[in-house]
């Protein structure tokens, strides 16, 4: 006791006393950990209430065969077993990787070859520009889906277009065919994330030195060459942005999906977020949609554990 | 003068600009130009009304019943944003800025709240608040949005307090200000334009929201907007007039905050994500 005691004491005695090589006075360290977490405690306390308890009782759930009315029925791992073998939620899982090259590869592709166009000159009324590409983000996705399910119906302006140009025998209720509803729904979000993915890496590639292409072009590289060997790596890191946010939205684009097909026509726009909907609100498998969004949650920690420090070690 | 090469390098510039553009804004003018037909009025194609036909946003403003949509969304907007400012600033401050025991582990913990679908986040909620007797009315909105979008802001404010040069925090150190003092009178000032705009992104998340007042809004509460307008087209499926209308409704406050803060806006966000 009186060893812990002087101890703490000649810690405290160090740090107040004449300690020249420290520049900086810091506190004792229990004292900083307390502070620290002082500072978390109400953003831990709302996700403690809105987030983790929830997750918690979620477990619990899925463990049970239940439709929200009668009586729970404990059934073990059913529910994690049939979450990996039906055919419903592989189909929603594949969809949602189709998805993902609509939402990310495409704008992202696109946003790049913008940025290489216009990069290295000075724009005139450049936040006009920059304010009316980035739109969309700012619109509800209700509005969005409201104001594509018309542009895409069967007397809707794009096929009126198509008819214009004397492309009439390709007309069809876009998000009404079994074939073309899924392409339809990424067109749409290829439309809603290009313009973040254009602003973001124009941004990024003003900020490359000049000279590098000044280099690139003594080399004796074209254009082409130039976009592959300078302009794409010197904006590694804001690609790892656009992908990021783009996959979030399209991980949640829930909203988008119900608001046009509710995942029809068949199943054949059933996405990951609109199948855990369906299993809870549809059918009452809360059970299931529990073990589900749980399975969900773990492997979306898991991968993003694993970017991280994927970039915290480059 | 503008050379030959020079003049071609801003053909190509303006010409992908204005085609970029056309299509970012074509879907939109198509769709909104049809809000000035009557109600009911069969439209197809491009189609450009006559005369302005105001009358059809009055018709939607109260058939869709705006009034309490537009109260409820803006008392739950102003409800999270406050919230998630407040606790995203303190809690990115003491994660950036004084290193403790177990910063590490709670930035992974507010991290798994941006990663995961917020559908896998919000169906455990329905049940957890069912439970709780939270359902329906804006306490669980609040609980439920501010939860969800305080993982963005916690990281988001994280990264740039650490972008911050440390220089400024010993030279604070040294004179003996309180760390509340240096978030106060170092910090913050420096940092308005990213928290300016998380105010921005979180208010816009919780006006467009859907998912959350789908899920956890119970029937007997008003709807948001977005819902409110979900619900509208649900009931007026062919009247394109309408639905154009109370699409433009939900769309315009967002799109005007958004035109009227755009500087300080892009300014935060850009210092963000392009470092």
């Amino acid at each position: 006791m009186s060893m812990v005691r002087s101890t703490y004491r000649t810690e405290g005695g160090s740090v107040r006393g004449a300690a020249p090589a420290r520049a900086v006075v810091r506190p004792a360290r229990w004292r900083r950990n307390l502070v620290g977490w002082a500072y978390v405690a109400p953003a831990l306390a709302v996700f403690a209430i809105a987030i983790i308890g929830p997750m918690v009782y979620g477990v619990w759930v899925s463990f049970f065969e239940w439709d929200g009315i009668t009586a729970a029925k404990p059934v073990g791992l059913d529910n994690y077993a049939s979450v990996f073998t039906d055919p419903g939620i592989r189909a929603a899982l594949g969809h949602s990787l189709f998805l993902l090259v609509f939402y990310s590869v495409f704008p992202i592709s696109i946003g790049l070859v913008f940025a290489a166009v216009i990069a290295r000159q000075r724009l005139w009324m450049a936040p006009m520009w920059r304010t009316l590409l980035f739109l969309p983000q700012v619109l509800s996705i209700v509005v969005v889906g409201v104001a594509w399910q018309w542009i895409l119906a069967a007397d809707g302006p794009l096929n009126v277009a198509l008819r214009g140009v004397g492309l009439g025998g390709v007309t069809r209720s876009w998000l009404g065919d079994f074939t073309w509803a899924l392409p339809s729904e990424g067109a749409i979000g290829t439309w809603l994330m290009s313009g973040l993915c254009m602003v973001l890496l124009l941004a990024g590639a003003q900020t490359l030195d000049p000279q590098l292409y000044d280099a690139a072009a003594v080399d004796g590289a074209g254009p082409i060459r130039q976009f592959f060997h300078v302009t794409v790596p010197g904006l590694r890191n804001v690609i790892v942005v656009c992908l990021v946010l783009s996959a979030a939205v399209s991980l949640n684009n829930f909203g988008l999906i119900w608001v046009t097909t509710q995942g029809g026509p068949g199943d054949s726009t059933q996405v990951i977020s609109t199948a855990i909907y369906t299993r809870a609100f549809v059918r009452s498998q809360l059970g299931m949609a529990s073990a589900l969004a749980i399975v969900v949650f773990f492997v979306m920690v898991g991968l993003a554990a694993v970017l991280a420090r994927r970039s915290e070690d480059a | 003068m503008m050379t030959p090469a020079r003049l071609t390098r801003n053909g190509l510039t303006y010409g992908v600009l204005l085609l970029g553009s056309f299509i970012t804004l074509a879907p939109l003018v198509v769709v909104g130009l049809t809000a000035f037909f009557p109600p009911g009025t069969p439209v197809d194609g491009f189609s450009v009304p006559d005369e302005l036909h105001w009358g059809t946003f009055t018709t939607a403003w109260e058939n869709g019943g705006f009034s309490a949509a537009f109260r409820t969304t803006l008392i739950v907007g102003a409800a999270v944003v406050a919230i998630v400012t407040a606790c995203s600033v303190l809690a990115g401050f003491a994660l950036a800025v004084l290193p403790f025991r177990g910063h590490r582990v709670l930035l992974y913990v507010f991290m798994a709240g941006i990663v995961t679908p917020y559908v896998a986040l919000v169906i455990p909620m329905y049940f957890q608040f069912q439970e709780l007797g939270l359902l329906g009315g804006y306490r669980s909105l609040i609980l439920a949005e501010a939860g969800l979008y305080l993982g963005f802001g916690v990281f988001w404010m994280t990264s740039f307090f650490r972008s911050i040069p440390s220089t400024l925090l010993e030279a604070a150190r040294l004179d003996g200000a309180s760390s509340l003092r240096i978030l106060w009178s170092i910090y913050l000032p420096v940092s308005r334009p990213a928290v300016i705009t998380l105010m921005m992104l979180t208010f816009l998340s919780s006006w467009n929201e859907y998912l959350v007042p789908l899920i956890l809004g119970g029937a007997s509460s008003t709807p948001t907007v977005a819902l409110g307008l979900a619900s509208f087209q649900g009931q007026h499926l062919t009247d394109v007039p309408s639905l154009a209308a109370a699409s433009l409704i939900v769309a315009v406050p967002a799109v005007l905050l958004y035109v009227l803060t755009q500087r300080t806006f892009f300014r935060g966000l850009l210092d963000g994500a392009v470092k």
